[in-house]
């Protein structure tokens, strides 16, 4: 059956400049331990359903925060950018029928972390209109 | 997020032309607390909760949220003047450096924790609430002002 989360993830990976960059790290929820940056966390942050006067329609436009963590600000930087360009076009993958997105950001988020240093994270809105194909 | 919202030519004509500058501004003010009121109860329910007050605080996160009309400096940063309108911001408003932090974790998520968010998930659904209270809200005020002035002037006369 098609699925959201694993159509969005599988668009991410299959551009070029983003898994040259994170390889396959893209994340929902939670990243795995003793992942190494750079890498990607997913996480739908609100998914009203569209509606109109006799029900919902077929189409929803959930807010995914796609945060883009590196040990740098200027890779961070570059793969939130580069997540938007990949995502920027309509597209259908796994049964998924993306609109093209608007996005929110990216707002600079970074934190000190024990034993590992200063890590950037460049977080990035993504309003994801779709609808199921 | 983009609303167009429509008929307030003649609120806006109202208030210039029938209103004192400030009691217009007032009315602009108040209408815009009372329409953000649904966003803010909707953060107040969302925000998370920690029963057990473990940074022994005595605030939780859930009872900050507020309305506040945004300082003259904030609202030029947004793009608005003064001159333009009021500008009203909903959110949490906790004391101290170390609560209004962690309001932000919570709504941002952490290196190591995922976004626990409640102002933007209370944005998102609440937004055509608070439009569509915007415009009655409005006009209820000018309403009102116009009778408060009407009465003064009925005193004074």
């Amino acid at each position: 059956m098609a699925d959201f989360a694993t159509a969005l993830r599988a668009r991410l990976l299959a551009a070029t400049p983003v898994s040259a960059i994170v390889g396959t790290q893209i994340y929902w929820g939670v990243v795995p331990q003793g992942k190494t940056l750079p890498y990607i966390r997913l996480n739908t942050i609100s998914d009203p359903l569209d509606e109109h006067l006799k029900g919902y329609t077929d189409r929803q436009r959930p807010r995914v925060q796609a945060d883009c963590f590196a040990t740098t600000y200027a890779v961070a930087r570059d793969l939130a950018r580069k997540v938007i360009v990949a995502l920027d076009q309509p597209a259908t993958a796994g049964g998924v029928a993306f609109n093209r997105i608007k996005a929110e950001g990216p707002r600079d988020l970074g934190e000190d972390v024990a034993g590992v240093g200063f890590v950037h994270r460049a977080s990035v809105d993504l309003l994801v209109e779709h609808k199921l194909v | 997020m983009t609303f167009q919202i429509e008929g307030f030519r003649e609120l806006e004509r109202a208030l210039v032309n029938e209103l004192p500058k400030a009691t217009a501004r007032n009315a602009m003010r108040r209408a815009a607390t009372e329409s953000m009121e649904p966003m803010r109860e909707r953060m107040s329910q969302l925000a998370p909760f920690d029963p057990d007050d473990r940074d022994g605080n005595g605030q939780h996160l859930r009872d900050t949220m507020r309305t506040q009309t945004a300082t003259a400096r904030v609202a030029r940063e947004i793009g608005t003047s003064r001159d333009a309108g009021v500008v009203v911001l909903t959110g949490p408003a906790p004391v101290g450096k170390r609560a209004r932090a962690n309001a932000g974790w919570q709504e941002y998520g952490t290196v190591k924790m995922g976004a626990k968010s409640y102002a933007r998930v209370a944005a998102d659904t609440e937004a055509p609430v608070v439009f569509a209270r915007i415009k009655d809200a409005l006009a209820k005020e000018i309403e009102k002002a116009k009778k408060r002035i009407a009465r003064k002037a009925a005193k004074g006369g």
